[in-house]
């Protein structure tokens, strides 16, 4: 009797007893533990290049036209030579890039002969002359540069071949 | 001993804690300014030029001088080592015809035409042209209207 009772005891034992639920999920790379588990993911502000070395993820690229040739008259304040350029910016947050453009000279130059330099004036308008990004990430086309000569100008000037550069200066300006 | 043993394990348990590292921040490099330069052109070899002169005009009887107008350029788009110059004649020899007689005539003189010449770029150059009539001329004048054509001919050519 006492065999039997003490057999129906340890089965009501083990049929008492708890399977405990499946433990926390733990990951060896410092995850937060729980159920579900969290792992955080993240970029850095740095690229890896193919030998392993990080440099700055911040690039912009100004797209700047080939050289260019005016036609002969073709330049007028009510007709401008236009030119344009692109803008490309991934940055950091308030960053921005400012492209100022301004003839290197300030007007086109001739040399008929050695020592003397004969002058074309012309002057810039358009969005393009002064832009200032708005974002950090842009991508813009077709930043336009008006090239101007007044009439007067043009029906002044020696026949000849007159050039002068156009000056693109970027300059990165830091968040505030 | 136990005690000793569970030490030791809170030691061991404490030295196993990962400590995570930082990243480094990299200050922007401020002073970061790139320039490009396009070159912009133009160009002719072909001389384009515009002259003008007087318009037609009528002198009052007596007068001793009379203001013709001027030989200006508004365009003068010329080699650097060319000019435009303008030369005037008379088809009747600087005299004023009477239209009924041929044979009467006013004689006068034509001042500031002798050498108009016009140099590359110099726009503002102009000749101002006056006719005078002397006392005598104007005193066996006959009476009627008196005519003469000017002829004004401009050559590019080499300075």
């Amino acid at each position: 009797m006492k065999k039997i009772l003490a057999a129906a005891l340890a089965l009501v034992m083990l049929f008492a007893v708890m399977v405990p639920a499946a433990a926390d999920i733990v990951y060896d790379k410092g995850a937060v533990a729980g159920n579900p588990a969290e792992v955080q993911i993240k970029t850095s502000d740095k690229k890896v290049d193919d030998d392993g070395n990080e440099y700055d993820a911040r690039s912009y690229t100004v797209s700047i036209p080939a050289d260019q040739v005016i036609p002969w008259n073709g330049a007028t304040e009510t007709d401008p030579f236009v030119v344009d350029y692109d803008v490309q910016t991934q940055l950091a947050y308030g960053e921005s890039i400012t492209v100022d453009v301004a003839g290197e000279k300030g007007y086109m130059a001739y040399e008929p002969e050695a020592g003397v330099e004969l002058k074309l004036p012309y002057y810039l308008t358009g969005e393009g002359l002064s832009y200032t990004t708005a974002a950090p990430t842009v991508d813009v086309d077709g930043l336009a540069l008006e090239i101007k000569v007044t009439d007067d100008d043009w029906n002044a000037a020696v026949i000849g071949e007159y050039a002068d550069n156009l000056v693109f200066t970027v300059t990165f300006n830091p968040a505030a | 001993m136990k005690k000793i043993v569970c030490v030791g394990l809170a030691i061991a348990l404490l030295l196993a804690l990962a400590v995570p590292s930082f990243a480094a921040f990299v200050e922007a490099d401020t002073g970061l300014t790139v320039d490009g330069k396009v070159q912009i052109s133009t160009k002719s070899d072909e001389a384009a030029y515009e002259i003008t002169i007087p318009a037609s005009t009528e002198i009052p009887w007596e007068e001793p001088e009379w203001a013709l107008g001027e030989v200006a350029a508004t365009k003068l788009q010329l080699a650097y080592d060319h000019v435009v110059r303008v030369t005037v004649t008379s088809e009747n020899d600087f005299n004023l015809v009477l239209d009924e007689d041929p044979t009467a005539t006013i004689g006068y003189a034509l001042t500031g035409a002798d050498a108009m010449v016009f140099a590359p770029g110099a726009v503002d150059t102009a000749y101002p042209l006056t006719l005078t009539v002397s006392e005598d001329q104007w005193a066996q004048a006959a009476a009627g209207r008196h005519t003469d054509l000017l002829t004004f001919t401009a050559v590019y050519e080499e300075a």
